[in-house]
């Protein structure tokens, strides 16, 4: 009843295929694109939105203070956004226990609206966003400052991972970031990065000049992110370090989270709609953004169409039983072999081997210890949840209604 | 601050596209190679299962002696798995190949020649097997007839399986329009699908398993 036309499944390969093997081409060729960055190590100033992280901020303000890098040249302040717990009296701890800490105090308005008032109070030519929630390595800034070097360059970025990784939830986002740190990686190869998140480096000049973080927006860091290649800047991408950031520990805590995000990627996609397909914008407006969009069309139709067609095989399958047929488990090898006649079984058994080879290759360039079984769930269940979310953002994106914290 | 200066890299789309084209093509070749190398091995049994029927008419006339001595149950676990195969491949390439509409035809030629044999096996030989005939509709487009014909196919299977003695099942798809089946569906006056004719009865319409068990045993 619910078919898709058999072509589909075709088209689904075909855009897979194109967008992986594209990314696989700029790996290759990356090195052949490597830049040198020798710059100097400027001044710069940490801007810490702190809500309601009283058990992590000490953490966060310490592996800055543990940096590879010199701490004359680091400030950092503490916008405590009304936190209900004791978020304010450990920041004014840190404050009296470290030299060059300040802590500012408000009234709770959200993430945005805090880095705003942190980063308007900075004096230095860089501004490091850190969530209250998220840990440095202690070599991303030597890593980092550097590529500020290159005139146009106005903020860097860096892979993430999560600080938990006890329960399967946070494990699979564990998965989840890993294979984003390759995927930013290569994405920043084409100078196409558009999203900056939880650690991210910015030329205070930029916000100058086009203006600070939109407090209206669910995601405002992808924004600044799009806002910044808009206007013909780069962001960077530090690969081999990292910022470790808490994820949520539950299913309802993720979803929410992916709801928030999904949506926001959707908002911003949209404001930035005339990016899509415009040569202007090189790799990002040609490829990047359309690829991003495409992805997220497709999985939400195979979702939709898939768990359709499962619903179709019960109803069937009940039928068949009840009409008197009695399932059996009777594998005969010659008969297996006669699936790798169709064009769509050997597709999948080629796409089977293109991700294990992705798998393989995200372990190797992030050093990040990912499980097999881990990626294997990932593969057939997480991104199926992630799919979800982005259809029922798209609900909420429909209706004009932003979801809640 | 400068401007980015930004580049389309028009040789990686190129290479992007070549070996997604590649991975098209590799894998259509290599499913085609398959489909042909097995449809030549379904042909080559097939003509022997032919040949052996027509040996049987070419010692003497048709009786009962050289019917009897027919090693059967080769020939019809061959036919069986001939069938299944055919299954198979018809759902994995599709019922539109000119490969398996070939094989198709050859196999309606061996089920009406095993029927054939089998009715008159159960006449002269002491044997008393059910024969069943069924005929199916595997047009995607007719929606409902399609899902009854896969189950009623489903139902039978079950049958014959626990049933292999006993039972004996020859499916033919009505949209085929190979001769010697047309030449069934008009002598049965076969008009819809699912249809079935058990020991020369016919039922229109689809059966569930105790349905046909009582059919059989009243």
């Amino acid at each position: 009843m619910w078919q898709l036309p058999p072509y589909f499944v075709y088209i689904v390969f075909s855009v897979s295929f194109f967008i992986s093997f594209f990314f696989l081409i700029v790996y290759a060729k990356r090195k052949l694109w490597k830049k040198e960055f020798n710059g100097e190590f400027k001044e710069i100033t940490f801007i810490m939105p702190a809500y309601n992280c009283e058990k992590v901020l000490s953490e966060a303000v310490e592996s800055v203070k543990k940096a590879n890098y010199p701490q004359e040249k680091i400030s950092i302040i503490i916008i405590n956004d009304g936190s209900k717990d004791k978020t304010l009296q450990v920041a004014k701890e840190l404050e009296k226990k470290y030299e060059r800490i300040i802590v500012l105090d408000k009234k709770n308005s959200g993430k945005a609206d805090s880095v705003n008032y942190g980063i308007k109070r900075a004096t230095t030519e860089l501004v490091v966003l850190l969530d209250g929630d998220t840990i440095i390595k202690k070599d991303i800034l030597e890593k980092a400052i550097p590529m500020f070097s290159d005139e146009s360059t106005a903020a860097v970025t860096s892979r993430l991972k999560p600080i938990n990784r006890s329960r399967l939830i946070e494990n699979l986002q564990y998965v989840e970031y890993t294979l984003s740190g390759l995927h930013r990686m290569l994405i920043g190869e084409l100078n196409s990065l558009p999203d900056a998140p939880a650690f991210t480096i910015y030329r205070r000049e930029f916000f100058k000049r086009y203006g600070y973080f939109d407090t209206e927006n669910l995601t405002e860091d992808f924004e600044m992110g799009l806002r910044v290649q808009k206007n013909d800047y780069n962001v960077g991408y530090v690969a081999n370090s990292c910022a470790i950031t808490d994820v949520p520990d539950t299913i309802a805590k993720l979803f929410r989270q992916r709801l928030r995000w999904s949506y926001g990627n959707f908002y911003n996609y949209w404001k930035y709609k005339k990016m899509i397909f415009n040569r202007k914008y090189g790799d990002l407006g040609l490829f990047v953004m359309p690829a991003g969009l495409m992805s997220i069309f497709l999985m939400s139709i195979v979702l939709i169409f898939g768990f359709l067609s499962v619903i179709d095989w019960i109803i069937i399958h009940i039928r068949m039983i009840e009409a008197g047929w009695a399932p059996a488990i009777d594998i005969e090898i010659s008969h297996v072999i006669l699936y790798l006649f169709d064009l769509r079984i050997l597709l999948f058994i080629f796409a089977i081997c293109l991700a294990l080879f992705i798998f393989f290759l995200a372990k190797h360039e992030t050093g990040e210890d990912i499980k097999v079984w881990h990626y294997f769930v990932f593969v057939t269940v997480y991104l199926w949840f992630l799919a979800f979310a982005y259809l029922v953002s798209i609900g909420f994106f429909i209706l004009n209604k932003k979801p809640k914290w | 601050m400068k401007k980015l200066e930004r580049k389309i890299n028009g040789n990686v789309y190129f290479l992007a596209v070549i070996l997604t084209t590649i991975f098209f093509i590799l894998g259509a070749f290599i499913g085609h190679y398959l489909a042909e190398k097995k449809a030549n091995e379904i042909e080559i049994s097939q003509k022997a299962v032919l040949a052996l029927f027509d040996l049987s008419k070419i010692k003497g006339s048709p009786d009962k002696e050289n019917l009897c001595n027919l090693s059967w149950d080769d020939v019809w676990k061959e036919k069986v798995e001939i069938g299944e195969v055919l299954t198979i491949m018809e759902a994995r390439v599709g019922k539109d190949n000119e490969v398996i509409k070939e094989q198709k035809k050859i196999y309606h030629e061996v089920q009406i020649k095993t029927l054939d044999t089998v009715k008159r096996i159960n006449d002269l030989c002491g044997e008393d097997w059910t024969i069943i005939l069924f005929f199916y509709n595997n047009n995607e487009e007719e929606r409902e007839k399609y899902v009854l014909s896969g189950i009623q196919g489903s139902v039978l299977n079950t049958l014959y399986s626990n049933n292999p003695e006993d039972v004996k099942v020859f499916s033919f798809d009505i949209n085929i329009g190979e001769p010697l089946t047309k030449g069934i569906i008009d002598e049965y006056g076969v008009d819809s699908a699912p249809f079935l004719i058990i020991n020369d009865i016919s039922y229109d319409g689809f059966r569930t398993r105790d349905e046909i068990e009582k059919i059989i045993s009243g």
